[in-house]
């Protein structure tokens, strides 16, 4: 089905609390307890950084608050009920499109008001610096274990990398210890909703954005001429997000990485595909890279790529 | 429409006399607030012109965003309503701010803002949201060259050593932040307001403004006191969100900012006054640019009509 080559999954899925955000939320957590910080909020989109957060927060005996979009209440309900189980406390954020910007608005509010106290535990690589690289660092546990892993196991590295991108928390991390490495291919996979060339329809950044700033960084973001934020959409909630991280501008710019956009339905084949030939069940974000991982390894047979999910 | 003449522009010395007149008449400064375009543009025009009336001494018109994070439930709101109801961009806000004169067509590179804002009749701008380090000093520079007063926000958590950093990008004044938080009005001003006025004092000998909370007369005479002026934002936008009709919008505000006004006779014995009404800031390259394709938020000042307003705004900067 994939023309012979081989698809390696990083399965970040099997981490606690089933994503990779874990690896972030115990660093930045152990950071806030260091500092001297017993309040800890957080945004969340699918509901997965608000799960891990609240984990470690119950772990280390802090004071927990989870911003979320109320559309992704709705959408990512079992989540919000983990956040609760936690000890967590979770705000619905009925402002403008109620999803995963408007929950980091949200939570920068909170914190501007509560800084002395509060650790705002930002989940993807976006934000004001130094957060992206924070994130980054945390995240890039991914990619050093995928290296050693793959010299280990297929004893060379991946012709690719590939990775779905929202915010850019996962992607980053998988990528940043390859960015060195010019044999391996970067390639980052965006939501492209309902379609790139619906206006309002899609969130694909880095293909559809100009450069911007949002929410205290600069890196391209999905807006109006006049530089106000347009509405996005994307079936899967961690993916619908107007801004990106900016190193991924950056690695787009320089060429280093390629990012190309998947449509909700191609992304639900890939959901599929993956269910019914692999007997695992990925989340809707990662389907996108998997549609695209597949696809693109019928046109390119004989490669290892190594998927981040 | 054409005008027939661009307005005069006296640019950062249009501030410095701003203070200067307030200061012979013992009094502080008082700055209202309101989002360019709520509720809607022809409004905002009247409501301006009564805020001027009302004896406004400069005014900050902000120019309406989509993400403001750093705002309230007021000013979130008001924003809001501008976008909706058409004033999304610096263009719609130079139409409004200019009703009856002239309309550039405008290239959003911000040499070219500074140059078209000048013409206009601005100030200066506030920039919020912009980097600390070469951004902004690049930002600095390209207003310093084009006679417009880049107005630096002082933040409760600032450290002294930030606070004498943007005390040397200043040209004209410095804008003090209460209290810690959004914008909105507060029913009480920080305790340790004075200390506060006082640690930026020590930095720089330039008008300092207050604002973020300030809400009725009592807390202008506070801030008069120990500062050179009082910001006044959310708690205007209120009374006009507040107003059931009876009575016109900007007679409401007209009526409120006659009553602050009378918060800003400074006693004997008001502090931290400005011993010095503008300077050349430190740190400025002339030649130096912002990259083109770079993006900043921008509060614009205006100063024909309405002796200084400002507005801030995402300004999307493509090339010419």
């Amino acid at each position: 089905m994939c023309g012979g080559a081989t698809i390696w999954l990083k399965r970040e899925d099997l981490a606690h609390t089933g994503a990779h955000k874990i690896n972030n939320a115990i660093g930045q957590a152990l950071l806030a307890k260091r500092i001297g910080k017993p309040r800890i909020i957080a945004e969340t989109g699918a509901g997965q950084h608000g799960v891990a957060t609240a984990t470690i927060c119950a772990k280390l005996g802090l004071d927990c608050t989870v911003y979320m979009g109320a559309v992704d209440c709705e959408r990512q309900k079992l989540n919000v009920f983990r956040m609760n189980t936690l000890g967590a406390k979770v705000v619905p954020v009925n402002e403008g499109q109620a999803t995963l910007k408007d929950a980091i608005n949200e939570a920068m509010r909170d914190w501007v008001t509560n800084v002395r106290d509060t650790h705002y535990l930002i989940g993807s690589a976006v934000g004001p610096h130094p957060f992206p690289t924070i994130v980054r660092d945390f995240q890039s546990i991914m990619g050093t274990e995928m290296k050693a892993q793959m010299l280990d196991k297929a004893g060379k590295l991946p012709d690719v990398v590939i990775a779905c991108v929202g915010g850019g928390s996962n992607a980053i991390g998988a990528f940043y210890p390859f960015v060195e490495d010019k044999t391996v291919e970067l390639h980052g996979v965006e939501a492209a909703g309902h379609g790139i060339d619906k206006e309002k329809q899609h969130c694909a950044t880095l293909t559809k954005g100009t450069p911007g700033v949002l929410q205290g960084a600069m890196t391209y973001v999905i807006q109006e001429e006049s530089g106000q934020t347009l509405n996005t959409h994307s079936v899967s909630a961690g993916l619908d997000y107007p801004g990106v991280g900016p190193e991924h501008a950056f690695l787009k710019d320089s060429g280093r990485a390629k990012y190309l956009a998947v449509t909700d339905d191609e992304a639900l084949e890939g959901f599929k595909m993956m269910c019914e030939y692999e007997g695992i069940i990925p989340a809707l974000e990662t389907s996108h890279a998997i549609y695209y991982a597949i696809n693109w390894q019928r046109l390119c047979p004989r490669i290892r790529i190594l998927l981040s999910t | 429409m054409k005008a027939t003449a661009a307005p005069t522009n006296n640019g950062i010395k249009g501030i410095e006399d701003a203070f200067s007149a307030a200061k012979q008449r013992g009094r502080a400064t008082l700055i209202p607030y309101i989002c360019c375009g709520y509720d809607s543009p022809k409004k905002t025009v009247d409501i301006l012109l009564a805020m001027q009336i009302g004896g406004a001494d400069i005014i900050e018109l902000g120019v309406p965003c989509s993400e403001p994070f750093a705002d309230g439930d007021t000013n979130k709101e008001s924003h809001k309503i501008a976008i909706n109801n058409g004033t999304t961009g610096m263009r719609d806000c130079l139409r409004i701010l200019e009703t009856a004169s002239l309309v550039e067509e405008y290239n959003f590179d911000v040499d070219n803002m500074c140059q078209d804002a000048a013409m206009s009749g601005a100030n200066g701008f506030l920039m919020v949201g912009i980097e600390e380090g070469k951004q902004e000093l690049d930002f600095n520079s390209i207003c310093c060259k084009n006679n417009m007063s880049s107005i630096q926000l002082v933040r409760p958590g600032s450290s002294d050593r930030r606070i004498a950093d943007l005390a040397g990008m200043a040209s004209s004044f410095l804008y003090v932040v209460s209290s810690k938080g959004k914008t909105g009005a507060r029913n009480a001003l920080p305790k340790d307001l004075d200390d506060a006025v006082a640690r930026v004092r020590a930095k720089t000998d330039l008008p300092l403004v207050v604002g973020f909370g300030i809400s009725n007369p009592e807390m202008v005479k506070r801030v008069s006191n120990l500062s050179d002026g009082a910001v006044v934002g959310s708690f205007l936008t209120d009374c006009i969100m507040k107003n059931e009709g009876k009575v016109r919008d900007e007679d409401v505000i007209l009526q409120k900012i006659a009553h602050l006004h009378r918060g800003t006779i400074q006693d004997i014995g008001a502090k931290n006054q400005a011993s010095k009404l503008s300077q050349v800031p430190l740190h400025v390259k002339i030649n130096s640019y912002i990259n083109k394709s770079s993006m900043l938020r921008v509060r614009r000042c205006s100063s024909q009509l309405f002796r200084l307003a400002t507005i801030h705004e995402t300004v999307n900067a493509r090339a010419a």
